[in-house]
């Protein structure tokens, strides 16, 4: 079960609900604003769009004070149907899986034998590491892959942002009520199961913990 | 004198009480390569016996520990 059934879904926001209505934005510029000198020329650039849906990455018992962090959900990549596994179940992607199937198999065949070896005799471990696959779900809008219909979503841990919305109450405004606001609880559409927010959380924690070979070293 | 036997008897009597142990030894432990090893030495820090040699689990090094969970970097396979 990915997600929990409608009569057994908190009156409140958690970590992976599914919720619509809040905006999302991207600022580009073209480089640090280290000086604001008049010869030296800042471009940028601030979009603003309100996303279908979003994905609430604030972990449960942070969600207070009037903040909380979203992510767009965004279209799976059509390459993913390169791969069997993964067109046969995409949430596989949000777990740990042995190293040869995360290959399409037309790459794989590709790679010389001393090289598979070595890469199968690795950890089962993570791919996509940024990547979340939602599951289907009659309130997502179908879209085509490489001609096929798809209903699964996914989001990018490399989206996050933070959105300030004065009515996501504080801790022990929530407790006190045991509820949100009307319209903060209108804007929750899917909540997910206890053992997929796990993975969620399994797979959010690994992006972030990762360290880089040269703090190891 | 009479203050050294009222001493010692002090010290056999709180020793040999009723509910204490008597401990002339100490146990120490200490990691040896992979290992953890318990000896028992006297009061005065004398080697008496090894008592217990054990594979310490934590002998994994920070990097051995990093790679363990390892990452499968195949998104160059799958850009859009």
């Amino acid at each position: 079960m990915f997600y929990e059934p409608p009569e057994s879904t908190d009156q409140f926001l958690r970590l992976g609900d599914v919720v619509e209505g809040y905006v999302s934005f991207s600022a580009k510029i073209t480089e640090p604003f280290l000086s604001f000198e008049r010869k030296v020329y800042h471009n940028y650039n601030i979009d603003i769009e309100v996303p279908t849906r979003s994905v609430v990455l604030t972990p449960c018992c942070s969600i207070e004070d009037q903040m909380i962090s979203l992510t767009p959900l965004i279209q799976l990549r059509s390459d993913f149907l390169k791969n069997d596994y993964y067109s046969q179940d995409f949430t596989r992607i949000n777990r740990v899986m042995a190293p040869k199937l995360a290959f399409p198999p037309d790459e794989w065949e590709k790679i010389p034998g001393g090289e598979k070896r070595e890469i199968e005799s690795r950890a089962d471990g993570y791919a996509h590491i940024s990547f979340f696959v939602y599951s289907s779900n009659e309130l997502f809008n179908p879209y085509e892959l490489r001609r096929q219909q798809v209903k699964h979503y996914m989001i990018d841990f490399r989206n996050i942002q933070t959105i300030k919305c004065a009515l996501i109450k504080t801790k022990e405004q929530r407790e006190k009520s045991g509820k949100e606001e009307p319209p903060i609880l209108k804007s929750k559409l899917l909540q997910l199961s206890v053992s997929t927010r796990k993975e969620l959380r399994d797979k959010l924690s690994n992006y972030f913990w990762r360290s880089n070979d040269i703090d190891i070293d | 004198m009479e203050q050294e036997i009222i001493n010692s008897n002090y010290d056999v009597f709180t020793k040999d009480a009723t509910g204490s142990t008597r401990q002339d030894y100490r146990i120490i432990s200490f990691p040896f390569e992979k290992y953890e090893i318990k000896v028992r030495v006297s009061p005065s820090n004398e080697f008496i016996d090894i008592l217990e040699v054990k594979v310490n689990k934590d002998f994994l090094s920070y990097k051995q520990r990093m790679s363990s969970r390892s990452h499968i970097d195949v998104d160059k396979y799958y850009r859009e």
